[in-house]
């Protein structure tokens, strides 16, 4: 804690936490002398180390090996409070608590908002046995006929019961969508793997296509460049180049170099 | 291919919201029906709404008139129906309808050793590149020393 200045400067201007110091101890080399050392204590790796046998260990080996975790009566404080480790045992009886008191009306004890519904569709375990998209599409129009429905039964009598019956039927129904199309999730999700990874098939075996044809290509060129340079090269050394001939070496080595861009461009 | 699921969802969300909408419009701004037989005189709540209206700018808009009125929920209508056919279409190309689970796992081994062949075949390739651009690099080092 007893950090200077600029390091907490860093701290406030890094948008996460700096990670602990002595995380660049955790290099391959110390972790095996680490377990060279405990070898040679004879203490099994899960066994931890006496204290003693602690403080023989080189200072950055001493960052390696974890602490205790805490006893369940030692205190920490969070936002100023005290707890243990244990107080957050009850969690999950906390949370049901705030969720029924929500759901209640505080007044009249009712609930107020019931997510339950009526399942509409039969509950299957195998995936195909279920035609998804037919109940979807039965639910879609069940919903818009329950509508029209309502809209009738509004224009006759505004304040009828029929009119709660209807509203709940389109609720049911659209709750129905939902939690079908929850359903279809994780069919989605290998879906898009299935096509991700044929997207991948194609690219790879484009790479390796273009690699093989720049191959030919290039060796096509060299070849040529080999005939072609060495005419070239005695023409030069005799004194009569011919004006035909130096324009069809540089053409030659414009290929070259063209060449030379796809291979390193690639 | 989008995430067709979550586009479901939230058009159905969205019809939903339209019905509502509309049943609030037509609660708030249908017009009042004229009484057959009788002649039809501006009422006193539209005389003070369209003295209001002059009075005070901000007040709320007067309520449309019956053509209107049957104009505005003609388009609510039509939006709600075009709502309903979006949702028949996401719900027509939904992903692998045709597919079961286990195919579907047959098929993602597949890919993938499929996969494994190429990455193979693709370090060749790449080796075979690297090979390339040295043979290239030393013609190119000659040809300098001769050169010169």
């Amino acid at each position: 804690m007893a950090q200077p200045a600029p390091e907490d400067e860093d701290v406030l201007t890094s948008y996460f936490p700096n990670p602990p110091p002595f995380y660049k101890h955790f290099t391959p080399k110390n972790l095996a002398a680490l377990a060279q050392f405990q070898s040679a204590q004879d203490t099994a790796p899960d066994t931890p180390l006496t204290t003693a046998q602690l403080l023989q260990l080189p200072t950055e080996l001493r960052y390696l090996v974890p602490p205790a975790p805490p006893s369940p009566s030692a205190e920490y404080s969070v936002f100023g409070k005290k707890t243990t480790v244990n107080a957050l045992d009850d969690y999950p009886e906390a949370m049901q608590a705030i969720r029924t008191r929500l759901q209640t009306h505080p007044v009249t004890g009712e609930v107020v908002l019931d997510w339950s519904y009526e399942q509409l569709y039969p509950s299957t375990t195998s995936w195909s046995s279920l035609d998804r998209q037919a109940y979807l599409f039965r639910f879609l129009r069940s919903i818009v006929l329950s509508y029209v429905e309502l809209l009738g039964v509004m224009a006759q009598d505004p304040t009828s019961a029929a009119k709660d019956e209807k509203l709940k039927d389109v609720l049911t129904l659209a709750l129905n969508m939902h939690a079908l199309v929850n359903e279809y999730r994780p069919h989605q999700a290998r879906e898009t793997l299935i096509r991700e990874m044929e997207r991948q098939v194609e690219r790879k075996k484009g790479e390796v296509e273009g690699v093989r044809r720049m191959g030919e290509r290039v060796r096509e060129v060299l070849a040529g460049f080999e005939r072609g340079g060495g005419e070239g090269r005695v023409e030069v050394d005799g004194v009569g180049t011919e004006v035909g001939d130096e324009e069809r070496r540089t053409q030659r080595q414009r290929e070259m170099w063209g060449v030379m861009d796809e291979v390193l461009g690639h | 291919m989008g995430d067709i699921l979550t586009q479901i969802q939230d058009e159905l969300d969205m019809l939903l919201n339209q019905m509502q909408a509309s049943f609030a419009y037509i609660r708030n701004r249908a017009p009042p029906a004229p009484i057959p037989g009788q002649p039809t005189l501006t009422s006193m709540q539209e005389f003070e709404a369209s003295n209001m209206a002059a009075a005070n700018p901000s007040a709320p808009p007067p309520l449309p008139s019956q053509d209107e009125f049957l104009k505005d929920i003609a388009e609510l209508s039509r939006d709600m129906v075009l709502k309903e056919q979006q949702l028949e279409v996401l719900v027509a190309s939904l992903p692998g309808l045709d597919k079961s689970e286990a195919e579907q796992v047959a098929r993602m081994k597949e890919l993938e050793r499929e996969l494994e062949g190429l990455e193979g075949e693709r370090r060749r390739a790449l080796e075979e590149k690297e090979a390339l651009l040295r043979k290239v690099e030393g013609k190119i080092a000659k040809a300098g020393k001769m050169a010169s």
